[in-house]
């Protein structure tokens, strides 16, 4: 609800008349002809954690503003219910000269005189047009501002903004201009919403984007002692405990020939291909961790396996299982079948376990004290090659031998992984120092760094931060890529480098309570697009974004922000907990609970006051209808975390019976299936919202009244009708205004919901 | 002495003294826009609400007793641009003539005897 000038407050409260100088209804507009969304610099703030951002608002509101004159009519409206608001406005395309310039001599005046292009060389030449300032203002992409009130005609707009004749009703931006032979010119225009809609995220061109939303805060923690990872170290993983965490596996996507990482923790990390989802978050904790992936030979998706003989499937490949208790031995590492229907699992005791279309082709007994860390299947997938720690190399099916790392190894080396050569009749070894061995047709190939020899008994070339974890080779065959348990890659070969973990990425801990509120996601959204957010803690706030206390416990999918319109991850999340958004009459962005727990309506500042706006058949109401229907009723309402006909695990469900005299006993459930909310505190809070508000959806009305500027979306306003014996608080849900400024007549339509006939304050 | 009215075109520029003066009207009329709407109760108020006045407007009407004056007349009504008009007040206005209507009026002596009216709308008063 706005506070209105006193002067114009008063008038409204008496219900008119609305005459003369300190009354007749008044409505401007004016154009900012300098605007233009750049990207700002630290003049227009002094908060360096907001730059670089792109706006359109200013703190000093010092914007030059040039009155559009011959304004006939406005008409705007705005709401809930939609992600922008929407004005038209049309003005007289006519000038009319004082003082007679010679050469109009078959014209009244300037007809025309605001179209776009007036003047041109060609409008000139046949007809006598000259330019003037007007030829490229009113064009799509400017940005208007309407100001309405009472009294004050005779006033500049900025001295009847002083006198409290006008408010500002609207901030818009033009979308189409249409100018007719009736000498009219109209624009048609949306509020700044339009920024939210038009603009796309787009990684490639967008720099610092916020494209990623996790869950835990990454410490790094310095491994004490050598510099090569230490295997009698004890660790532990999960989520509670307080082990270190690090890469475990790297895998190549046929279809971009990016890769993922694979952190410990479930997380994947998508570098130059699609990402499809992680176990990041996930409370494993009788899982442990995340030791290999294998992505499907024809692309468009991944599995992720654990210690514990688990699989979990992402993108568009199936599942065909996994180990329905935890293995003997801890799995190790996991390979795909060529044709994408099946995969393997091997234990570190040598024991491979098939699932779809997988063969089982041996197991290799660990006769020799070297855990098997590594199985690659055949290109024909009617075999698979095993890999020891000390780099025997065991076949099965149709692999043949190439031969093995002749060792010795250094002290604390290990084989780490293996990758075949493509088509090539080959295959190539990786030890965690970084040492890569090629067997068969498979070549080696140099490291930006240096070409990596395989002589036994050399030292490492290079120091690495630490030790390498895993391979994979190109879908070629003619590279391969290292990864480190910090996340560092290397490439060899033809294989394309796409990205590294960000620093510092060595072992990560979690911190708990570090979450991301579903608020700071949308305030980092809205101040890419071009909005300002100041003075929050001093109350002078340009906008409001109310704190969700709602925090994902997942990463939020890339393809939730990827190539998508700004309001599409905002809504997403306005509906998982139940917020509203809108574009008030400033042009600052409102995203907020809505305003029907309590009674009353927020000022601009946000505070709550309890004196609520009357609407009266015999003050100011000219037309009101009431629409009572039963559609949104339902017997009973579920809310679940997963499909529970699914019969997955640790599903939670919560439910409510319903019961309303609509229904008759009529049954009508519905359910509402949302992963976002796993706890059953959450399940309920969001049960009581819905109920709520198919409660308000019963009873929904449309009010006119005459202008009012106060009135606003999400207030809260009673009215007093006698026909349809209303006498309630109504939730105003949108406005709709119509100013016609030849007549003098404004009018607005306000839609509402009823909030009950027992609303009032506790 | 009798002040005659004049029409003044700039663009020609061109000025005609009429014949005969306008005998009745002249002087601008104005009018406010001024519109009501009930609320819906049967006990409620009639809400005013003014809008932008109407343009002013001048009617003058006179008689004519010339095929001079008649053309003339026609001439300055079809002049499709604002003159200014000074009238024996010595008013001066920019207007736009909307009317022009003329009536024969049957005469012995002035076989182009008229009667007129003719109005116009107020652009500027200078």
């Amino acid at each position: 609800m706005r506070t209105l000038p006193s002067a114009m407050q008063a008038l409204l409260d008496t219900g008119g008349p609305f005459i003369g100088d300190a009354g007749a209804p008044h409505c401007r507009v004016t154009i900012e002809p300098d605007w233009t969304l750049a990207t700002s610099s630290s003049e227009e703030t002094d908060d360096e954690a907001k730059l670089p951002f792109r706006w359109f608002q200013r703190i000093a509101n010092d914007q030059t503003e040039v009155e559009v004159p011959n304004v006939k009519s406005v008409n705007w409206e705005r709401g809930i219910d939609t992600d922008a608001g929407s004005c038209e406005i049309v003005i007289y395309n006519q000038w009319h000269f004082l003082n007679i310039v010679s050469g109009l001599v078959s014209t009244l005046g300037d007809p025309g005189h605001f179209s776009p292009g007036h003047g041109n060389a060609e409008a000139s030449s046949e007809w006598g047009q000259t330019a003037n300032t007007w030829a490229d203002r009113l064009i799509p992409g400017c940005l208007l501002r309407t100001y309405e009130g009472y009294g004050g005609k005779s006033k500049s707009v900025l001295e009847a903004l002083d006198d409290g004749n006008l408010v500002i009703t609207g901030v818009w931006l033009c979308d189409d201009v249409r100018v007719g032979t009736d000498g009219t010119l109209s624009l048609s225009c949306r509020d700044m919403g339009a920024l939210l809609i038009d603009q796309q995220i787009y990684r490639p061109l967008t720099e610092k984007y916020p494209l990623h939303y996790y869950r835990w805060d990454y410490t790094d923690v310095t491994f004490p002692g050598a510099p090569y990872y230490d295997s009698s170290a004890p660790v532990a993983y999960g989520p509670g405990s307080e082990g270190p965490k690090f890469v475990t596996d790297i895998d190549v996507d046929p279809d971009s020939n990016g890769y993922w990482v694979l952190g410990s923790d479930g997380g994947v990390f998508a570098f130059g291909c699609p990402f499809f989802g992680s176990r990041g978050a996930i409370a494993d904790v009788d899982n442990g961790p995340m030791v290999s992936m294998a992505s499907a030979p024809q692309g468009g998706g991944y599995w992720l396996a654990v210690e514990t003989g688990a699989v979990f499937s992402f993108g568009d490949v199936d599942y065909f299982g996994g180990a329905t208790e935890p293995t003997a031995s801890p799995v190790v590492a996991m390979a795909a079948v060529p044709d994408g229907l099946g995969y393997w699992l091997v234990c570190a005791d040598g024991t491979v376990y098939e699932f779809g279309s997988a063969v089982h082709y041996g197991d290799q007994p660990n006769t020799s004290g070297w855990d098997v860390c590594d199985i690659v299947s055949t290109p024909s997938g009617l075999g698979y090659w095993l890999l020891s720690e000390s780099g025997g190399v065991f076949t099965y099916g149709d692999a043949a031998f190439y031969g093995s790392v002749a060792g010795p190894l250094e002290f604390l080396e290990v084989c780490v992984g293996m990758a075949v050569a493509g088509d090539q009749a080959g295959y190539r070894i990786a030890t965690n120092f970084g040492r890569v061995y090629a067997f068969g047709d498979a070549r080696l190939y140099a490291e930006s760094s240096g070409t990596w020899g395989v002589a036994a008994g050399e030292p490492p070339p290079f120091t690495l931060n630490d030790p390498i974890f895993s391979m994979a080779a190109t879908p070629t065959g003619n590279g391969y890529f290292l990864v480190g348990g910090d996340g560092g890659v290397f490439t060899f070969g033809d294989a394309a480098f796409w990205g590294s973990l960000p620093a510092p990425f060595n072992y990560q801990i979690r911190s708990d309570g570090n979450y991301t509120d579903y608020a700071d996601i949308i305030r980092d959204l809205v101040l890419w697009a071009g909005w300002l957010f100041y003075g929050d803690d001093e109350g002078d706030v340009y906008g409001w974004i109310e704190p969700t206390g709602v925090f994902s416990d997942e990463d939020l999918p890339l393809d939730m922000f990827d190539k998508k319109a700004i309001v599409d991850p905002i809504n997403q999340l306005r509906e998982t907990v139940g917020y509203i958004m809108f574009i008030d009459e400033a042009g600052a962005f409102v995203f907020r609970s809505p305003n029907l727990f309590q009674l009353g309506s927020l000022l601009e500042d946000g505070t709550r006051t309890t004196s609520i706006i009357e609407l009266d058949d015999r003050l100011n109401v000219t037309d009101y209808m009431v629409s009572l229907n039963r559609s949104s009723v339902r017997s009973s309402l579920t809310i679940a975390s997963h499909d529970p006909d699914q019969g997955m695990d640790g599903v939670v469900v919560t439910t409510r019976d319903i019961d309303s005299p609509y229904l008759r006993g009529m049954i009508r459930p519905a359910m509402l299936i949302n992963d976002h909310l796993t706890k059953a505190d959450e399940q309920a809070t969001m049960l009581d919202r819905i109920i709520t508000l198919i409660h308000y959806s019963l009873r929904q009305g449309t009010v006119q009244i005459t202008g009012h500027p106060g009135i606003g979306v999400d207030d809260q306003v009673r009215l007093k009708e006698r026909i349809t014996a209303d006498t309630y608080v109504h939730y105003v849900r949108g406005v709709r205004s119509s100013h016609d400024c030849d007549s003098g007549r404004w009018d607005m339509s306000i839609t509402t919901s009823w909030l009950g006939p027992d609303f009032e304050v506790a | 002495m009798v002040v005659r009215w004049q029409f003044y075109d700039p663009t020609v520029p061109e000025t005609y003294t009429v014949a005969i003066n306008p005998n009745e009207g002249g002087s601008r009329s104005r009018k406010k826009a001024i519109g009501y709407v009930n609320t819906s109760g049967p006990d409620g108020i009639t809400i005013a609400f003014e809008g932008r006045d109407e343009p002013e407007r001048i009617t003058f009407s006179g008689v004519i007793l010339t095929q001079a004056h008649h053309d003339a007349f026609h001439t300055w009504f079809d002049k499709r641009r604002q003159i200014c008009i000074t009238d024996d007040l010595s008013r001066q206005m920019w207007v736009y003539i909307e009317s022009f209507d003329p009536r024969r009026v049957l005469s012995v002596n002035y076989p182009w005897k008229h009667s007129y009216t003719c109005s116009a709308f107020i652009l500027d008063w200078v």
